[in-house]
């Protein structure tokens, strides 16, 4: 079985879970806050239903004929994902324990470094990220970030 | 005699508002960012809605669309730099133009095709602005014929175009617009005061957040691609001089009809929900080459090329404007965070837009123009210098556009469920991209579905299911739905199975 295809079936049984968490999270509901809910279950399920039926019947045929070319990502070229997929999962730990106000900054330095550009741009991107945050949204539209888990752990 | 004067005192006002103290900066503001983002390749409009979102809901209406619009009026202007001196198109929108642009430049006739360009996008954008005035009569008269079973109709029609013309899969478009009505009734159900589909999470008693759910969806995947194939335009040495300036007005004024006709093209596609600036590019440079009568003179660079298929793809956006201002229904995924941006900032469209609020519509009109025109003015003058911008590596892009997205992200609750959303649905977003799920449908979807649930509400609340039988619009847009959506897929299956079977009893005869 091929990448694209594994999702495709990952990605229609998460759809037919969708609709059918939806008739169920209204069921205590009045019939009018229902219907709206059922009807678009309803449409899920019925174009999901024929997908299925076409996969099936023309599997042998299958190959990626909906999936344009270009689009679709060979085995290989999933694994040439690695090092963004990680460069993502760091920072959003990153954000999750010292904020976005440290993080995006670090990030963005150690990314540049990492992909072979010299130190000062990767600062001069940093601190760039950093007035954007800190100046615009901070300071000038006084939009607050969330709270990091380090403020909580010091009790800062 | 009055509704004209009605007319074009709303266009008046409309003039008069962009062209205010607090809308005009913030606009020029918005086509700076518009031109960069055109000129990067991988980056785009869409990208740039996302972005922009955050902001511009903290500005006046006004001069948060102005914002928003001035942005992308010039995403597909600029674009046709890269496309031309490169080869490389800023955006899919541009690859019809680099047909033809990029064998010009190498001719050393880049300065004629991009003046060309240029001056066929500004054209192809007043010819939009002249049919919207010319058909405004009739649209005020069938808007004001039609009531909350219509517009519901009309949104379920809106999302199935979309659905079935945004991908190459009717089956999987639709899935996806159905998927989307689903996710924007995650909320507070007001008539029995219980929240709906949260699952126990506060933050989703106000609806998922919207600019999460656009960032991963559409710029995660774009970003992800940017960064694993690691794509530069090597900076070779190329001629940036703009010359040519007088030839590329000859020959636009020279092809006159062909201007009219492609920007007429571009409008119609942009009127149509799921079509986008690319299928606008495609038909009005189809356009080109069936009316003339060297058709193999395209592709080797025929300036008439290069300014049908730009004046195709300006007019498609004040085109995808009428219907989502006028009806609700936005022409394209863009025109779907416009629509959503409005209605954040409390700006309802439906008959208002065409009455009491023409001149905010004949506004936005006026800003798509006015931006065409200035970064005109701007590409010309700094174009040696613009053209740097298409060489920055994927190194210092992709940690910028991150951070900056991640920023944005948060900006809609200030909360960590935000980034969550973003992460979710940036994966899903990926998954999407590669697998042809088209995502245009999704958030189309999820935008509208407020609007179609309240409409579906009031219509059995003043109509009880009457609506279905007593009014002959919602039966009409119903068959209208029937006949493009699901006749073509019905009719092409008859035929291929008719073929097929006389292809087998070809087979036992023999």
């Amino acid at each position: 079985m091929n990448a694209p295809r594994f999702i495709d079936i990952c990605l229609t049984i998460m759809f037919v879970i969708l609709a059918m968490v939806a008739v169920w999270q209204v069921q205590e509901f009045p019939f009018e806050d229902q219907l709206y809910p059922y009807t678009g279950s309803g449409i899920i399920i019925f174009f999901i239903s024929i997908y299925v039926f076409r996969l099936v019947r023309e599997s042998k045929s299958w190959k990626s004929e909906e999936v344009d070319p270009n689009h679709a990502l060979s085995l290989q070229e999933l694994s040439s994902l690695l090092p963004i997929a990680v460069a993502i999962t760091l920072l959003i730990i990153g954000v999750f324990l010292l904020g976005h106000l440290i993080t995006v900054p670090l990030f963005i330095f150690f990314y540049m470094l990492s992909r072979g550009e010299k130190w000062w741009v990767g600062l001069i991107g940093a601190a760039l990220l950093f007035v954007f945050m800190w100046g615009l949204i901070v300071n000038v539209m006084e939009l607050a970030m969330p709270r990091p888990l380090i403020d909580d752990i010091f009790d800062l | 005699m009055g509704e004209l004067a009605f007319i074009f005192n709303a266009m008046a006002s409309g003039l008069a508002h962009v062209f205010s103290l607090s809308v005009f900066p913030i606009m020029l503001l918005g086509i700076i960012i518009g031109m960069i983002l055109g000129l990067i390749p991988g980056l785009g409009g869409l990208i740039g809605f996302a972005l922009l979102i955050p902001f511009a809901i903290t500005m006046e209406p006004v001069t948060g669309l102005a914002f928003l619009l001035g942005m992308s009026a010039v995403t597909t202007q600029t674009d046709t730099i890269p496309a031309v001196i490169l080869g490389v198109p800023g955006t899919s929108a541009a690859m019809a133009t680099s047909l033809d642009g990029y064998p010009m430049a190498k001719r050393g006739e880049a300065g004629r095709a991009l003046c060309a360009s240029y001056y066929a996008s500004i054209i192809g954008t007043v010819v939009t602005a002249g049919l919207f005035i010319l058909l405004l009569p009739v649209l005020r008269s069938i808007i004001f014929s039609i009531g909350q079973p219509e517009f519901f109709m009309l949104i379920m029609m809106g999302l199935m175009l979309a659905g079935a013309l945004a991908g190459n899969s009717l089956v999987r478009g639709l899935t996806m617009a159905a998927a989307g009505l689903l996710l924007s009734m995650i909320t507070d159900e007001t008539s029995i005061g219980e929240a709906r589909f949260a699952f126990g999470f506060v933050y989703l008693w106000g609806g998922l957040p919207l600019i999460p759910v656009v960032l991963g969806l559409f710029a995660i995947p774009e970003v992800i691609d940017l960064a694993r194939t690691n794509r530069t335009i090597s900076a070779t040495s190329v001629d940036t001089r703009v010359s040519g300036l007088k030839q590329g007005l000859v020959d636009v004024v020279g092809n006159w009809w062909l201007v009219i006709k492609a920007s007429t093209l571009g409008s119609i596609a942009g009127f149509i929900p799921g079509l986008g600036g690319q299928v606008a590019e495609w038909m009005a440079y189809g356009a080109a080459v069936s009316s003339d009568k060297d058709p193999n003179s395209y592709g080797k660079g025929n300036v008439r090329g290069v300014v049908a298929a730009e004046a195709g793809t300006a007019a498609q956006k004040p085109g995808a404007l009428i219907p989502t201002l006028v009806f609700g229904i936005p022409g394209n995924g863009g025109m779907a965070l416009v629509l959503a941006v409005l209605m954040m900032l409390e700006v309802t469209p439906g008959p208002e837009m065409v009455t009491g609020k023409l001149d905010i519509t004949f506004g936005m009109i006026w800003i798509i123009i006015i931006a065409n025109i200035i970064a005109a003015v701007i590409a010309l003058g700094l174009q040696r210098w613009l053209i740097l911008l298409c060489y920055l590596r994927p190194a210092i892009l992709v940690p910028m556009v991150l951070g900056t997205m991640l920023v944005g992200a948060t900006m809609a609750n200030q909360a960590y469920g935000d980034v969550v959303v973003f992460v979710i649905f940036g994966i899903l977003g990926y998954l999407f991209k590669h697998t042809d799920w088209p995502r245009v449908p999704l958030i189309m979807g999820l935008i509208m579905g407020g609007l179609a649930e309240r409409y579906l509400f009031l219509s059995i609340d003043l109509h009880g299911f009457n609506w279905l039988t007593d009014r002959p619009i919602v039966w009409v847009i119903a068959l209208v739905t029937f006949v493009i959506v699901f006749l073509p897929p019905i009719l092409r299956n008859y035929r291929s199975k008719k073929i097929q079977k006389s292809n087998d009893l070809g087979v036992i005869k023999k």
